[in-house]
């Protein structure tokens, strides 16, 4: 009697936890299908069977020689792959943010580290400086903003010998970090000539355009091998939520998880911002939407975030790309849509899935 | 299981906020922590449990020195039970109390752990709220999971804030209850922060009572409840009656009239 | 008995302490201003001074002496530039104040509910688009557009909180959603723009002094001063709310409405003075830190006296923009904010414990 009781509750529990699974599911399933059918939009015209015929023959080493082929795979896959890794990313990294930060305004940039990539880009791109030297041109560019992307982190882990690391004190850091850069970047913008400020300008906003396989092959394995990290800390990303004292009594260190899941984020966010820009609201609000549908446990919400990430980014490249023919950066568009939507799940909301 | 704590003290910045504390406890009771507000109760139990490093002195837990536990392990050891307050991203009550079995959980043991949440669930007659999110109950509700996250820590030293803080009287009884039983029945030592005179004198086994930064007085509840030390303590008149081998607080106020301390049989 | 000296003596010590502070950046702000009319004429502060109120007297000189000359120079074109400088100080750092009341958050800036990105869309839908939301002669396109466009955001912000219960969080949440699309439409227009268009919209956005004239001081100056004196007016109140809503609400305190209103007023003055100036960062957050950092949290007096630091911090960043705009033209949005973030870092690394500002 009692036994079939305890099975009952087991039960409903493991079925509440099966449905948030399933949630995740579905992205990948319609990620998939979303990558097929995008492949095949763009300027040139391409049925849905053809590339999806010469993606195959790619995949087994049978490509041929065809502009079709190298529209195909050498661009858009790449394109889609890139969108689907970066959103990706940048999700994960707000929602392991929002929790390390105790705070639903966090994101993955809080930390400055788009101000320091963009300095980074700024420096390459106006003033030609490259800081490992005699790189040149997009080389520059990437490597630039991905070392600079990771001084604040840098600072913080200085700083953290001397103080603990509160959330407050990391976004206090985070915020006068992003301060001094962009005040640097902002004069060397002004001092620049117009064609370079324009070039700049479209770094910041955050293009996948520029994704081809050779950096995929460093984004793909780096970007996995950190997302697979973090979500194996998502049971003491779970303990932190409770405050820092409370971690402290169920075994928990907050202040090292703190930093460790920040340098994490740091390294997944840096990657993704130095080969795309930075793209905004996906790292912000895609938490936030993944939320309220399947609740703050960091178990489940952390792939699914993963996955509504990566599919989302994916939308919006596709939507820009159909919109327009010169390929609208994708930040630009999530940043359209994604506003609203923001905002009418914010009015829709029954429950609050913040305080 | 054992907690000694030798010569302790605390200070924060220039403020001292306990001196020279030396406790030692053992074996399955319950003790109540009692005395005036900001004397240092919630600072030693955060010393207890290693939230907070004590400035003087030394804290030992089963005759080991904290300081060379991992969190990990004193996780297994001790359980803390903070006041409540609202998270910033509520997990559901299940979710919640799951929390506490991090110290013990492994992988494939989600439903012993299960089995465990929904006993404790059950214990403390919150069963029905399993599944609704946390920051939705009401103040005395939270309470309750909260100490259920901490009962589910089969720890062997229970360290509790003033755990009936927003409960009724029939649930702080029960709670109260509740711990004693547990404590005496699973050979638990229960330390406990608490306001209510009456309940810390008709359930503690030990009551600790604090004052100016240190120990004013330890013992049973009859030698350390009583008027002179309420008065030296609290600032506060009272008599106390004896109820079933436990003295029971009544407060005096300064327009009641005089009468002689303890009465009663 | 005697500890009672004690505690007048110390409470006296840090009111002349504060009074000293407030004087003294009131005498630097004369400092600065004369020294800013002097620059570049080769006169001293006191003539400076002596020009102005001689011109304020009415006096007229030989056309084209001299001193007519200077004269004009300073009135004309010096001038403007100061007073838009103090007027713009003021009123950021009393917006900036307010806000980091209302939202109980220490980095909160008058354009924390998306009033920047509003501004940028109208004035960027000017300068590149050419587009014009209201018509008020060629001349005032940009400025009424970015007025229009920085009100746009704080009525969405108001619309929606009246629909579901808005914490600050949720409140700053909101405008940062709107700013993402507002900034992705000034994107949209940035990118598709000449090289040239992209130039002049992104000096507008850094914010500028230069070619301040008298014709856009009288509206700043009147929303300016009406937005102050509603704003100390409520003082007592953001008081109050420093203790939690539900205290506040116990006293009395609508403390939705209150945010609103609150909300309203900001948006205004800071839509007059953005739209002329372009987004001047730094000056709404910091002035009203530095202040609660000598000062204590006293809306009432916070608010006036970093009116007073924020004029201080304008003009002074004006000033050494152009001195060294000898050299190269650098808009005062720049200087704000490569001045203000080492201060900023200093105060964020450096802080005291329970010293006013966290």
């Amino acid at each position: 009697m009692a036994h079939e009781h305890v099975y009952g509750f087991v039960e409903k529990y493991c079925h509440e936890n099966h449905r948030k699974i399933v949630f995740t599911i579905i992205c990948l399933i319609l990620a998939v299908f979303v990558f097929f059918l995008t492949i095949s939009i763009g300027k040139y015209e391409l049925s849905f069977g053809e590339s999806y015929r010469i993606f195959v023959d790619n995949l087994f080493g049978n490509g041929r020689a065809t502009t079709e082929n190298m529209i195909v795979w050498e661009y858009r896959v790449p394109r889609a792959l890139m969108g689907i890794f970066v959103g990706a990313s940048l999700a994960v990294g707000g929602a392991v943010m929002q929790n390390l930060m105790m705070n639903p305004l966090a994101e993955p940039y809080t930390m400055g580290i788009s101000s320091g990539a963009f300095l980074g880009a700024v420096l390459s791109i106006t003033c030609g400086i490259s800081i490992i030297p005699f790189l040149g041109g997009d080389d520059a560019t990437v490597l630039n903003a991905f070392i600079l992307s990771l001084a604040p982190v840098f600072l913080i882990v200085a700083i953290s010998k001397f103080r603990k690391t509160t959330p407050t004190t990391m976004i206090l850091c985070g915020v006068a970090i992003m301060y001094a850069f962009s005040s640097v970047s902002t004069m060397l913008m002004v001092l620049a000539d117009p064609e370079h400020l324009s070039d700049a300008y479209s770094w910041r906003v955050g293009v996948l355009g520029k994704a081809s396989w050779d950096s995929l092959m460093l984004v793909i394995p780096s970007m996995t091998i950190l997302i697979a990290i973090l979500l194996l800390f998502a049971g003491k990303i779970n303990t932190m939520s409770i405050g820092d004292k409370g971690a402290i009594s169920l075994g928990t260190d907050p202040y090292r998880t703190r930093l460790v899941c920040l340098v994490l984020v740091a390294l997944l966010t840096a990657f993704a911002v130095s080969f795309t820009g930075t793209i905004g609201f996906v790292g912000l609000v895609a938490p936030h939407i993944v939320r309220t549908f399947i609740g703050s446990n960091n178990t489940y919400l952390l792939p699914a975030c993963a996955g509504f990430g990566g599919i989302f980014l994916l939308v919006m490249d596709s939507i820009a790309k159909v919109i327009s023919e010169t390929g609208l950066p994708v930040g630009v568009i999530s940043a359209m849509v994604g506003g609203p939507l923001f905002i009418y799940i914010l009015v829709q909301r029954k429950r609050r899935i913040w305080y | 299981m054992e907690m000694k704590a030798v010569d302790l003290g605390f200070r924060y910045y220039e403020n001292t906020i306990l001196s020279d504390v030396n406790v030692d406890l053992e074996g399955n009771k319950m003790v109540s922590i009692i005395g005036p507000n900001g004397v240092g109760k919630t600072t030693l139990i955060h010393c207890f449990s290693k939230i907070l490093k004590p400035t003087d002195g030394r804290v030992y837990v089963n005759g080991k020195d904290i300081e060379d536990y991992k969190l990990k392990e004193l996780a297994k050891i001790i359980a803390y039970v903070p006041c409540t307050s609202l998270d910033t991203f509520p997990l559901t009550v299940t979710d919640t109390v799951l929390l506490g079995r991090n110290p013990h959980s492994k992988w494939g043991s989600l439903n012993r752990d299960l089995e465990k949440v929904q006993e404790t669930l059950r214990l403390l007659g919150i069963e029905d709220l399993a599944m609704r999110p946390f920051n939705e109950l009401s103040a005395g509700q939270r309470q309750k999971v909260v100490l259920a996250r901490g009962l589910v820590q089969e720890s062997q030293i229970l360290l509790l804030d003033e755990p009936t803080a927003n409960l009724d009287i029939k649930h702080q009884m029960g709670v109260t209850r509740l711990l004693r039983d547990y404590s005496h029945k699973q050979g638990i030592m229960v330390i406990m922060i608490s306001h209510d005179l009456n309940i810390a004198a008709k359930y503690s086994d030990e009551v600790i009572m604090l004052y100016g930064g240190n120990i004013f007085a330890k013992g049973s509840p009859m030698d350390t409840i009583n008027p002179e030390n309420i008065e030296a303590v609290y600032g506060v008149r009272s008599k106390t009656v004896i109820n079933n081998g436990r003295p029971h607080v009544i407060i005096e106020d300064d327009d009641d009239p005089k009468t002689n301390i303890c009465a009663g049989a | 008995m005697p500890d009672e000296t004690g505690l007048v003596e110390a409470y006296r010590h840090s009111l002349f302490l504060k009074v000293v502070f407030i004087i003294s950046c009131f005498a630097a702000l004369m400092l600065v201003i004369g020294y800013s009319l002097a620059v570049g004429q080769g006169i001293t502060v006191s003539e400076s001074y002596e020009i102005m109120m001689k011109h304020l007297a009415g006096e007229a000189y030989p056309l084209r002496s001299e001193m007519w000359w200077k004269d004009y120079f300073i009135w004309n074109n010096v001038m403007p530039r100061v007073a838009v400088g103090i007027i713009g100080g003021c009123g950021l750092a009393a917006c900036g104040a307010v806000m980091q009341s209302i939202m109980s958050n220490p980095l909160a800036d008058p354009y924390t509910t998306g009033i920047s990105s509003g501004a940028c869309f109208g004035a960027v839908a000017s300068l590149i688009a050419g587009v014009s939301f209201a018509s008020l002669g060629s001349g005032y396109t940009t400025v009424t557009n970015a007025f229009i466009g920085a009100l746009v955001p704080t009525m969405i912000v108001i619309l929606i909180s009246r629909r579901i219960n808005a914490t600050p969080a949720t409140l700053i949440l909101i405008g940062v959603a709107i700013s993402y699309f507002f900034n992705a439409a000034v994107t949209l227009m940035m990118v598709t723009a000449t090289a040239e268009d992209l130039q002049a919209a992104y000096l507008w956005q850094v914010g500028t002094l230069t070619g301040m004239t008298w014709s856009s001081v009288p509206l700043m100056l009147v929303i300016t001063a009406a937005g102050s004196a509603v704003a100390m007016f409520f003082s007592k109140n953001m008081n109050l709310l420093t203790m939690g809503e539900n205290s506040a609400k116990s006293m009395g305190l609508d403390v939705e409405q209150f945010r609103m209103l609150c909300l309203i007023m900001v948006a205004v003055m800071t839509a007059a003075i953005v739209s002329f100036t372009g987004i001047l960062g730094f000056v709404g957050l910091i002035s009203p830190h530095i202040t609660r950092l000598v000062i204590g949290s006293d809306n009432r007096v916070v608010i006036p006296a970093s009116m007073i630091v924020g004029a201080l911090m304008l003009v002074s960043c004006d000033l050494i923009s152009r001195l060294v705009s000898n050299i190269t033209d650098i808009p005062v949005g720049v200087v704000l904010s490569l001045l203000c973030s080492p201060i900023f870092l200093l105060m964020v690394t450096g802080l005291k414990r329970g010293r006013g500002v966290y």
